[in-house]
């Protein structure tokens, strides 16, 4: 019974310290004009392992969710999604970059991997809201949530669909037995809803 | 002339590489996703897999033209996973033999793949401690072929002419591989059974002295196919053929009631069809938080197929997982199943595998003589094996955390349900109304359950209230 508990208490200690998902603080510019513009970076995002993964060919893909809020609480005062896929082309070499978001939808090509790197870890000069949004004298700040590949729910459901039954076999009515299966003992880890999610909170602005 | 050309062209191509580091213009709308044709797969990094098993595994094959955003690209990878023979699974694209050609290269991290996949233990008043374990090899051979086997041993049970009992069970199968492909079963069982039945005492005495054991030996096995039918729906097709050795008694209980052992003297023939259909929308098959899990089967014995026992068992149970607003999840559960004809009484369904406060069956043997609690009087603590048997229940779970390394995520649980458990007859011969004649009984459990990197793991009250006498 005790080995039992020390194996759950470590087994959850790990579980919580493993947590792919954090939140950093980060310092931005803001631009205020007609529209309020915010420039900020977070390189970590992408470690040397994914930096890698860049360049197999196929699509690396980041979602960035970006959030005005108020400092003194309450629902965003506006929201936006940008979407960027870098793609490596093995015969010419180069990185395609393809970039959605509410302004519409653009593509660059890139020579160097730090350069895309850098366009896909980073807002610049990304207008948030509209200048009639943000009250004079007021602190505002930005959160944004930027995931790494992240899956749809439907290739969740995909993934997860092979892993109930591997066996073959069914069920039966009524039987389970004290440890059940081990289904999905190598993949669990695998099927994130990203492969990393950052979460990036701004100092707070006032407009002037 | 040439040099002023090899200028040109040198002064044009600086300039692109020139426009490409400063991030060249985009035609409006942006551009496609590149396109490839690929040429050729290569697998990389398995030493006991066989590259067919890993081939038949992806989604896209040779041939084959494909954007590089596919989704059969990404399904690929997580395909191969799934098969639970790698740690890691990378795939790239290199250049092929022209432009415009690629070779999907992917390269696999083989992992260790014995496995311990069950672990029994407990205790009874009749029998003071069984145990035993379940090991499997998933990819045996490298051919991707599951193979597992398990056993359970028990100590001397107190009952009268009782003896040890014991189970093997060896079983293999082969993955589901593909889009509706067919997975083929074939399974091995010896078992060495001392079966309980009362001869004396209250019906909720759980004295061994009241208990009379029945021995019983058997030895068969399974052969069965798998196949989907539809994008969440599988059916299964199984014959079990067994040989029953048993040398039945001819003893009455106290009363002089003959005690009904229910099942032939001698040697007797097993032999049966089982037809099953599985349809399951779960979002996540150990921890749900959404969707439904329904499960029908109908198991045929009969003559025409060599069986010494005639019946037919339907079963059927669905359980569907709400979210609730505040993160929580409620599970409807429902379970039940009916026999007609006439079952060796391992066919039939048991309370343990249905009250979590009995101690369930280990690989087809019961250790306990502990009835039903039978809390609302009606005298469900006589119900052992019978005919018809119902299990209605709701589970409130409260997910705890989701996503570690090692702990992947964790789940507190509290389930109740009622049972009940009867034979026709009874239903049948009553001298009250249909609802009042029903034994019914209270299931009560709480605990947690961890899906973690060594398996899945369920901690739970029930586990030691049914090991406890009351």
């Amino acid at each position: 019974m005790r080995c039992a508990l020390t194996a759950l208490a470590l087994l959850t200690l790990g579980g919580a310290a493993a947590a792919d998902e954090r939140l950093v603080h980060k310092r931005a510019r803001f631009f205020e004009g007609q529209e309020v513009r915010v420039s900020v970076g977070f390189r970590e995002l992408f470690d040397a392992g994914q930096r890698k993964r860049l360049k197999n060919g196929f699509a690396t893909t980041v979602v960035m969710r970006i959030y005005l809020y108020r400092r003194s609480g309450g629902e965003p005062v506006s929201f936006a999604v940008r979407t960027l896929k870098a793609y490596y082309d093995p015969w010419d070499e180069h990185y395609l970059l393809r970039m959605q978001d509410h302004r519409g939808r653009r593509s660059r090509r890139f020579r160097r991997e730090r350069d895309v790197v850098d366009r896909i870890t980073s807002l610049w000069q990304f207008p948030i809201a509209r200048s009639d949004q943000v009250r004079r004298g007021e602190q505002y700040f930005v959160a944004a949530i930027a995931e790494v590949n992240p899956m749809d729910e439907d290739l969740l459901a995909e993934v997860r669909r092979w892993l109930r039954n591997p066996h073959g076999g069914q069920r039966q009515v009524g039987s389970e037995s004290f440890f059940g299966s081990f289904v999905s003992i190598f993949v669990n880890n695998k099927i994130r809803r990203a492969e990393r999610t950052f979460r990036v909170r701004t100092q707070p602005f006032v407009r002037r | 002339m040439l040099t002023l050309k090899r200028l040109v062209a040198g002064v044009v191509v600086l300039c692109g590489l020139l426009q490409l580091d400063a991030g060249a213009a985009e035609p409006e709308g942006g551009e496609a996703a590149p396109t490839y044709l690929i040429e050729a797969i290569h697998i990389r990094g398995n030493s006991k897999t066989k590259d067919s098993v890993i081939i038949k595994a992806l989604q896209v094959s040779a041939g084959e033209r494909l954007s590089v955003d596919d989704i059969r690209f990404e399904l690929s990878r997580f395909r191969v996973l799934s098969l639970g023979y790698f740690s890691e699974v990378r795939m790239r694209l290199e250049k092929g033999s022209r432009r415009g050609q690629v070779i999907l290269v992917v390269h696999v991290s083989e992992r260790g793949t014995i496995i311990l996949t069950e672990v029994f233990f407990g205790s009874s008043e009749a029998t003071s401690a069984w145990g035993g374990l379940g090991v499997a090899e998933r990819n045996f051979l490298g051919y991707g072929i599951n193979v597992d086997g398990a056993f359970v041993l028990g100590a001397d049970p107190e009952v009268q002419s009782g003896a040890v009992q014991q189970a093997y069970r060896l079983r293999v199968s082969t993955r589901q591989l593909g889009s509706g492909a067919l997975s083929v079963n074939a399974g091995f069982l010896y078992l060495e059974g001392s079966e309980f039945f009362r001869q004396s005492g209250t019906e909720s005495s759980s004295d061994p002295d009241d208990f009379y054991s029945l021995r019983y030996r058997r030895v068969g096995g399974t052969l069965g196919v798998g196949f989907d039918i539809a994008r969440f729906t599988r059916m299964y097709v199984e014959y079990r053929g067994e040989r029953i050795d048993s040398n039945v008694p001819v003893t009455a209980t106290e009363t002089g009631a003959p005690i009904d052992f229910g099942i032939r003297d001698g040697t007797s023939v097993l032999s049966t069809i089982m037809l099953g259909l599985e349809r399951d929308t779960r979002s996540d098959p150990v921890l749900p938080q959404r969707g439904g899990l329904l499960s029908v089967s109908a198991l045929f014995s009969t003559g025409v197929v060599g069986s010494t026992y005639d019946f037919v068992k339907l079963s059927a149970s669905y359980e569907h997982f709400f979210p609730v607003s505040w993160g929580h999840i409620i599970a409807l559960q429902s379970a039940g199943g009916m026999l007609f004809g006439q079952a060796p009484f391992f066919e039939k369904f048991f309370i343990g595998d249905f009250n979590d406060l009995v101690p369930s069956r280990v690989l087809g043997l019961n250790f306990s003589t502990l009835p039903s609690r039978d809390i609302f009087g009606t005298s469900i603590d006589s119900k052992r094996y019978e005919e018809i048997a119902l299990r209605l229940g709701v589970e409130y779970i409260i997910p705890w955390f989701r996503g570690g390394k090692y702990a992947y995520g964790g789940d507190f649980f509290f389930n109740v349900g009622l049972i009940a458990l009867t034979s026709r007859d009874e239903l049948r011969v009553r001298d009250r109304s249909l609802a009042e004649s029903i034994p019914v009984d209270m299931t009560i459990d709480a605990g947690l359950r961890l899906d973690t990197f060594i398996g899945i793991f369920r901690f739970s009250i029930g586990n030691f209230l049914g090991r406890i006498p009351f």
